[in-house]
């Protein structure tokens, strides 16, 4: 409070030497205006004779409410992972993004939280994302990305979704996604410039809007029985086109 | 004496009359004074009368007319009294006169009319006077304005009447002028001249009388007891003379002189007849109160019954019609020479007013009538037509000398300066397979960077391009020009060996052995090559070729529909070509060669439309024309037995059925 109304008068008396020094000519009303402030000054803590309120502006310390916090499950299968890549993760968190994160081995949740620090309430949730991503079984360096850009998204569907399958033809779908040692995978992502992650009978693309849609069409087309050369003709064939556009 | 006196009293009240009546404008506000003196003057003339009245005149039993303090109705009413007692006498007379035998034409009514004038002169002029004045004072005892126009018109129609009775001689002197050489007993060129010059007149007249309708003209009414009068006055008159009685002169008219003389008096006669008819009216419209107002049209009336009455029923009717016409038409004449500036307007305004009324009643032309089609206007009318219109589109420019002059040196200048606007001939640009695949290659190993890198890289090379498409051309040039200058001043300048800044090069990878690239040495021989075979022959898009026992039901279809297409398109060019063939070559080769000659009888032939005709061996026989005609004999001979032997057996089979229908 003290400081409020120190750093008040030394504006209204900042504000009374710039126009002492650069205004010769004394207008009626700003003489009314600093009268006014002196006014203000001298009553701080009521409202007192001025019609207008005045309020200092506040800083950010005060704009911020309480701290948020995220917290991310991990599953039994990612727990060595994350162990290994642990550093990778929380140090762009911590160092770019300005939030605490920490690993709650009794509830196996990636705990997120905000502090002090952190200047975007918005990093949070790329935070969340970003270990999320992770967790769903995307590389850190790819699920970096995250955070790194606003416009990529994350799509999860079930290959069930698509056509319902049941026994080896779910198994076959899902060999036909994946490839020889994972060849059509790659070449999707090669081509749509985006990330898939195939855990079983769930599809997990990372990428940007665009590419999502043009990597989901062809794990559908998979999934639904066209042979892995047909649909690298038209990914291929789309994939120019975009690139043309661009 | 008597006479006199009432002369001078007559003279008196004249004069007094005539005193008042100076400023007939006074009379449109009340005149008390100038009432009184009219009232007294009634009073003498009235009192006049009845000394003078002989001792059986039926008049009324007042003496004197009671003026006294008596209102002007009561006053009217002792009028009354004596011209209703009065009337009734004078229409007796007027009966007895009228069908009287001893009345002849003219000449003994006119000394009646002189001896009447004598004896009554002063009777008549008395009442003559007296009705006019007793008019005079009832129309001014009443409204002023119409009695007084009546009367006016009553006076003039009588100083009318007066002029045609000294113009008939004049006028019938006239007529006798100018002898002619075709004249004869008959005829007379001036009167017939002068009788078409008439008639013309008549005619315009006429036409102006035809076509209006004289809403104001009073039609005869049965009530109307003067015109009863006066075509019983007319029909007795012709009725006096019977057709034994009827001359030459009542049809004709006057061959010479002298018969026009009795025509003439003929014609004086009937309109002193008529004169006298219109007095006798006039009388009787005195005495009947209503019918002043209809003086005018009754004394036309009369006239124009009179007119019509001579026509129809004397049959002179050109003769008579046409004299009394002539007198009309006189009258007429003389008032169109005197007519007042007014009149004419007066006359010029009812014309377009006429014009204006015809145009309007009539109906709308076709230009104002709204949408026309060619059916409803004239034919060609359009091209008549000055048509306003909007023109949407350009108009095309009219070719002038100047324009076509800036046109050629335009072209003068284009052809100088080879800038002609020639169309480009457009190529698709056929891309190879191999070049496309290489463009975007199937990378089907896990990308070494991650997706973060990708998206950073993309997003450098956007940023970048900008930049570099600003780099000038000749700057790099330049660059170049500078970096192999220095690389040389180093090599000369530096004690050390600097090598060669790499320099990015474009590998040619030529479809080789790898081993003979490699090594210099044949080590060992390999067929192993440095493309793909892919790369070398692209696959097949249906897939690997597939063996005879391999193939589906669907493959084959397949590959018979690929070579019906391919043998059809092979053939269509085929035929082009030699149609091309052909035509460049019409002129020079009219005999088809063998193998075309060859390929188009298979042609023929294949349809199974044409067949081949084989002689079987019979060439030698065929040598002579005798033998060829022998031949041919026996061939048509056998064919006509062939025939009747069917005819013959449908026949058998035709007269079993009759047989068996028969039976």
């Amino acid at each position: 409070m003290d400081t409020e109304t120190n750093t008040a008068t030394e504006a209204a008396t900042e504000s009374r030497d710039d126009t002492d020094s650069f205004t010769k000519v004394k207008s009626k009303k700003s003489q009314k205006r600093k009268r006014e402030q002196e006014a203000a000054d001298m009553d701080t803590e009521g409202p007192g004779a001025s019609k207008r309120p005045q309020f200092p502006p506040i800083s950010g310390d005060k704009l911020r409410g309480p701290d948020e916090m995220r917290k991310i499950a991990v599953p039994a299968h990612r727990y060595t992972p994350l162990k290994e890549n642990w550093l990778k993760i929380f140090t762009p968190i911590v160092e770019n993004l300005q939030l605490q994160v920490r690993f709650n081995l009794k509830t196996r949740n990636v705990e997120i939280k905000t502090c002090k620090e952190t200047q975007d309430i918005a990093s949070l949730t790329k935070a969340a994302d970003f270990v999320k991503a992770f967790v769903l079984g995307f590389q850190v360096e790819d699920a970096l990305a995250l955070i790194r850009l606003d416009e990529l998204f994350l799509e999860s569907f079930d290959v069930t979704d698509v056509k319902p399958l049941k026994g080896d033809h779910l198994s076959r779908a899902i060999g036909r996604i994946a490839g020889k040692g994972g060849k059509t995978k790659f070449t999707i992502e090669n081509v749509t410039k985006t990330r898939i992650v195939l855990a079983d009978t769930k599809v997990h693309i990372l990428g940007s809007f665009q590419n999502i849609k043009m990597a989901r069409t062809a794990v559908c087309n998979l999934i639904l029985g066209s042979p892995p050369s047909k649909v690298y003709g038209n990914i291929r064939v789309v994939a120019s086109r975009a690139a043309e556009r661009f | 004496m008597a006479s006199g006196d009432v002369w001078s009293v007559l003279e008196e009240c004249v004069k007094k009359i005539n005193v008042i009546t100076t400023h007939p404008e006074n009379f449109l506000s009340l005149q008390d004074g100038a009432a009184v003196d009219f009232t007294s003057l009634t009073k003498t003339l009235y009192d006049l009368l009845k000394a003078k009245e002989p001792a059986d005149y039926k008049g009324s039993p007042l003496v004197q007319l009671v003026v006294d303090s008596f209102d002007e109705e009561q006053i009217w009413q002792e009028l009354e009294l004596q011209n209703t007692a009065v009337l009734k006498h004078f229409k007796n007379k007027v009966d007895e006169a009228l069908t009287d035998e001893t009345l002849a034409v003219l000449e003994e009514k006119m000394e009646e009319e002189n001896c009447d004038e004598d004896e009554g002169a002063a009777e008549d002029e008395e009442e003559e006077l007296h009705q006019q004045s007793e008019k005079m004072s009832e129309g001014e005892l009443e409204d002023h304005t119409d009695e007084d126009s009546d009367i006016d018109f009553d006076v003039d129609a009588l100083e009318m009447r007066e002029k045609q009775r000294k113009e008939l001689p004049g006028k019938s002197s006239k007529m006798k002028g100018l002898p002619s050489e075709v004249d004869d007993k008959f005829f007379k060129l001036s009167e017939m001249e002068s009788f078409l010059d008439d008639m013309d007149k008549q005619e315009g007249k006429e036409n102006e009388d035809e076509n209006e309708i004289n809403y104001f003209q009073d039609l005869p009414s049965d009530d109307d007891d003067d015109l009863d009068l006066e075509m019983i006055s007319t029909k007795k008159k012709i009725a006096g003379k019977s057709s034994r009685n009827l001359k030459y002169k009542d049809y004709f008219d006057a061959v010479e002189g002298t018969a026009a003389e009795d025509d003439n008096q003929s014609d004086r006669d009937d309109d002193s007849v008529g004169d006298e008819m219109e007095d006798g009216d006039e009388e009787d419209d005195s005495a009947g109160e209503e019918e002043e107002d209809n003086e005018d049209e009754h004394v036309n009336q009369a006239k124009a019954s009179l007119k019509k009455v001579t026509f129809d029923l004397s049959g002179d009717e050109d003769s008579e019609g046409e004299d009394l016409e002539d007198i009309f038409g006189g009258s007429s004449s003389a008032k169109s020479e005197s007519k007042s500036s007014f009149e004419k307007r007066q006359e010029k305004m009812s014309e377009k007013i006429e014009e204006l009324e015809k145009a309007a009643l009539a109906g709308k032309s076709w230009q104002l009538s709204g949408e026309v089609t060619a059916q409803t206007r004239p034919e060609n009318s359009m091209l008549e037509e000055d048509v306003e219109f909007e023109q949407t589109s350009r108009m095309a420019p009219a070719i002038t000398e100047e324009i076509t002059l800036q046109l050629e040196d335009i072209i003068k200048q284009r052809i100088k300066d080879q800038a002609f606007d020639d169309v480009v001939r457009k190529e698709k640009p056929k891309e190879e397979v191999f070049e496309y695949k290489k463009r975007l290659t199937l990378d089907h190993e896990k990308s070494k960077q991650s997706l973060a890198e990708i998206y950073e890289q993309e997003y450098l090379k956007q940023t970048q391009q900008k930049t570099e498409e600003e780099e000038n051309p000749s700057h790099v040039e330049i660059q170049k020009l500078m970096d192999t200058l220095f690389l040389k001043l180093d090599t000369l300048s530096n004690f050390h060996f600097t090598p060669k800044p790499p320099v990015p090069e474009v590998k040619v990878v030529s479809n080789l052995p790898s081993i003979t690239m490699e090594e210099v040495a044949p080590v060992s021989a390999s067929d192993a090559t440095l493309l793909a075979p892919e790369e070398i022959k692209e696959k097949n898009k249906a897939g690997d070729k597939l063996g005879d026992t391999e193939k589906t039901s669907t493959d084959r279809k397949r590959e018979r529909r690929l070579k019906k297409k391919v043998k059809h398109f092979k053939i269509k060019e085929k035929e082009k070509r030699q149609k091309l063939k052909e035509a460049s070559k019409a002129r020079e080769n009219k005999k088809p060669s063998k193998a075309e000659v060859t390929e188009n009888l298979k042609k023929l032939t294949k349809g199974g439309k044409a067949t081949i005709l084989k002689d079987e061996g019979k060439d030698k026989a065929l040598r002579s024309s005798q033998a060829f005609f022998s031949q041919l004999q026996d061939q048509v001979k056998s064919q006509i037995k062939s025939a009747k032997e069917q005819s013959s057996k449908k026949k058998k089979h035709k007269e079993v059925s009759a047989s068996k229908l028969k039976l």
